[in-house]
């Protein structure tokens, strides 16, 4: 009887039920694997790696079964992987692949050179912090590593994101106005292992959505050319790495496009940049990836509280949305970014992208404060939310910032406790 | 209406699949879930945890990572109870309920927390009894959705069956996993579950230089396994019979965690560190080495 009454009184409502049932709950891993499917990749050359594994399993797991068509070769490294994936699209192939952490670094060189034959491809790269120390949790120095490669740079929040960005990639990255290769990241573990609902869509809307890819100027044994040439001469080498920007600024408004088409089949709005409680707040802080939903919570518990602040999300790292930071951030009285990564010698990536972005704004805030958090999967808690913020309130009248680290005292004495039994003492 | 569900157990013990379970049943349910497990050392018997997270609100009011203020505890494992690295009932809010597979009474538990409600069955006998083997995840999935008050029997029974096929578990073995879910569903019976408070942390540090070695990452305290007390892994207990050994040795050479060592007596067992895998028992030529559970050696 008890039960009867706990399940009358708590029963949700309809309206939630009618817009949950047509999901499924799945992974971020998962929802890649199902991104690639919908976009009816033609390869996928792979090398497995942990917190990968998953996408490249569920891919060839649905090969195997006779219900996705497409080919999947197993290679020898990710430098090998991302060789087969660039040289493979310039054919005309569709190409999907996925990585992590040290397989990403592995194959750094590939990635340089995969944008410079402009090649559209898709790599997936799920965050995981970079050895040494060896790690298994998440942080963005493996992602931001790539900041200046070429690629088009998205990172993904939760599993629907990975889902609708993958998507997005392909558009974006195909473009004729950009034809670049594009980086999906998502956060190891917090996105890639965490399950939620997903809304998988048909694949003839899928179809509406993208259209072929279509090589110009294809790859072929019978009409021989010569990528991805030496240059030797200086004017050229800078004239083509300079085309290679103009490219990339082009996928701002690329995307903006292709947003406003997804919208269209989807009924779901993305854009560069997410606010959320942000247009009316006198403090900002600034966050990317699956913590974003963290600071989200915390962002609303602390406007409960009265305080007011909002957060920025960023979505796409490279082209770096300029305009769109900077009308974001105008007019606020001080602003954090929150970087999940560490650049020794220099702090935060993140800090100085945004920090650059608003100096010669006449509305800049008075305080921009750099936060190291959430490095090698360190987790954040509102209460650390609620320092920085409070440091924003303290710095928005007056002292100059100085660079933090969220970390707790709680944290520091089990640092010092593992220290010790590192040592024998 | 919020449910912080945390799984406790080891690798091998079905956390994940048990969360899932939960998570499943509670999203057919119509609720917005949330599930996902921390693998740590991927190692069959080290300590693992899974979360389930389900709410009525919208998905966007829903924050990442660990439960630090579970309402609701599921322990696979009792010997879990005492490792402090840990720590199961860690955050436990006051009336939330924790459900404990055990042979054993565990009293001390509510006289140490009183303000908790205690939930046990042996859910190895009843896996043995109604599947033939153990398996845990079946089975604290389903207690798991009953404990939570809100998921009906017809949501578990879907659940279950979608995630083991998504394992690879069908036919004959997926129908006694669903009787014996069943079961286990009927066996108890949920109170209503508290709102989760927010969890207090302490204040930020600063962190200066400090002089190396000690800041550069390497262990250079040989031999520090044997601190870490793996024993109470152990489901099942190798015991050798020196009376039948032959003293070849194979099982010293088999075990993979070298806790086989040959005395002047004969092979010895060092079960401090044993974690009950049975390579010995299985490579033993002359079947000296037999096996017990682990309940019924004390």
């Amino acid at each position: 009887m008890m039960r009867s009454k706990l399940i009358a009184e708590l029963r949700p409502r309809r309206e939630v039920v009618s817009t949950i049932t047509k999901s499924k709950m799945l992974t971020g891993n998962v929802t890649a694997a199902w991104a690639a499917r919908l976009a009816e990749v033609d390869y996928i050359p792979a090398f497995p790696i942990t917190p990968q594994t998953e996408i490249i399993e569920k891919l060839s797991e649905w090969i195997a079964l006779g219900e996705f068509k497409a080919k999947l070769t197993i290679v020898d490294s990710e430098h090998s992987m991302l060789a087969a994936a660039g040289t493979a699209s310039l054919t005309g192939a569709r190409v999907f692949t996925a990585t992590s952490s040290q397989g990403l670094l592995y194959g750094f060189e590939m990635l340089y050179n995969i944008a410079g034959w402009r090649a559209p491809i898709v790599l997936v790269n799920v965050s995981r912090a970079v050895a040494a120390p060896i790690s298994l949790e998440p942080d963005h120095n493996d992602f931001l590593s790539t900041r200046d490669s070429g690629f088009i740079l998205l990172q993904a929040e939760t599993c629907q994101e990975v889902l609708d960005l993958i998507l997005l990639a392909y558009r974006v990255s195909e473009d004729n106005r950009v034809l670049l290769p594009s980086l999906v990241n998502m956060d190891g573990f917090h996105t890639s292992f965490t399950r939620e609902p997903v809304k998988i869509p048909e694949i003839e809307e899928v179809r509406r959505f993208l259209p072929k890819y279509t090589q110009q100027l294809p790859f072929r044994a019978s009409k021989p050319s010569a990528k991805g040439v030496a240059v030797l001469r200086p004017p050229l080498y800078s004239f083509y790495k300079y085309q290679m920007h103009l490219s990339s600024i082009n996928a701002i408004n690329v995307f903006k496009e292709a947003c406003e088409k997804f919208e269209e089949c989807f009924a779901r709005r993305y854009d560069v940049i997410e606010k959320y409680m942000l247009d009316d707040s006198k403090y900002a802080i600034v966050m990317m990836g699956s913590y974003a939903s963290i600071g989200k919570k915390a962002v609303r518990i602390l406007r409960e509280e009265g305080v007011s602040v909002g957060l920025l999300k960023l979505r796409m790292i490279r082209p770096l949305p300029s305009k769109d930071i900077r009308k974001a951030l105008e007019g606020k009285k001080a602003v954090a970014v929150i970087d999940q990564n560490i650049s020794p010698g220099l702090g935060g990536i993140l800090y100085s992208d945004i920090s650059s972005i608003l100096y010669n704004s006449d509305n800049k805030p008075k305080v921009i404060l750099p936060v190291i958090g959430g490095v090698g999967g360190k987790t954040i808690t509102l209460d650390e939310i609620r320092y920085v913020v409070e440091l924003l309130e303290k710095y928005a009248n007056g002292g100059e910032p100085e660079p933090i680290l969220l970390l707790r005292e709680d944290e520091l004495r089990e640092v010092e406790s593992l220290l010790r039994i590192g040592v024998g003492e | 209406m919020l449910i912080y569900a945390r799984f406790h157990g080891r690798g091998g013990q079905g956390i994940k699949t048990a969360s899932r379970i939960l998570g499943n049943a509670a999203h057919l349910e119509g609720y917005f879930t949330q599930d996902f497990p921390v693998y740590g050392a991927e190692r069959r018997g080290a300590p693992i945890v899974a979360f389930t997270k389900i709410t009525d609100e919208p998905s966007t009011m829903f924050d990442r990572g660990y439960i630090l203020n579970p309402n609701l505890i599921l322990i696979a494992d009792d010997s879990l109870l005492d490792d402090p690295i840990v720590n199961p009932l860690a955050g436990l809010q006051s009336n939330g309920t924790v459900f404990i597979n055990t042979s054993k009474s565990i009293d001390r538990l509510t006289r140490d927390r009183c303000d908790i409600r205690l939930v046990t069955e042996d859910l190895i006998d009843l896996s043995l009894k109604y599947v033939g083997r153990t398996i845990l995840s079946t089975g604290l999935g389903s207690i798991a959705a009953k404990l939570t008050g809100i998921i009906r029997w017809s949501s578990v029974e879907e659940g279950v069956k979608e995630e083991l096929l998504e394992i690879g578990i069908k036919g004959e073995i997926l129908e006694k996993n669903i009787i014996f879910a069943k079961v286990c569903f009927e066996r108890v019976y949920p109170s209503p579950l508290p709102i989760p408070k927010i969890v207090k942390s302490s204040k930020i540090v600063t962190i200066s230089w400090l002089p190396p070695p000690i800041t550069i990452p390497e262990v250079r305290n040989i031999g520090n396994t044997e601190i870490r007390k793996t024993g109470n892994w152990r489901i099942f207990k190798p015991i050798i019979n020196l009376e039948k050994c032959n003293r070849c040795g194979l099982c010293v050479v088999y075990c993979p965690e070298g806790v086989v060592v040959m005395n002047s007596e004969g092979p010895e067992i060092k079960y401090d560190n044993c974690k009950g895998c049975l390579i010995c028992f299985n490579e033993c030529p002359v079947k000296a080495i037999g096996y017990l559970r682990e309940v019924e050696t004390s």
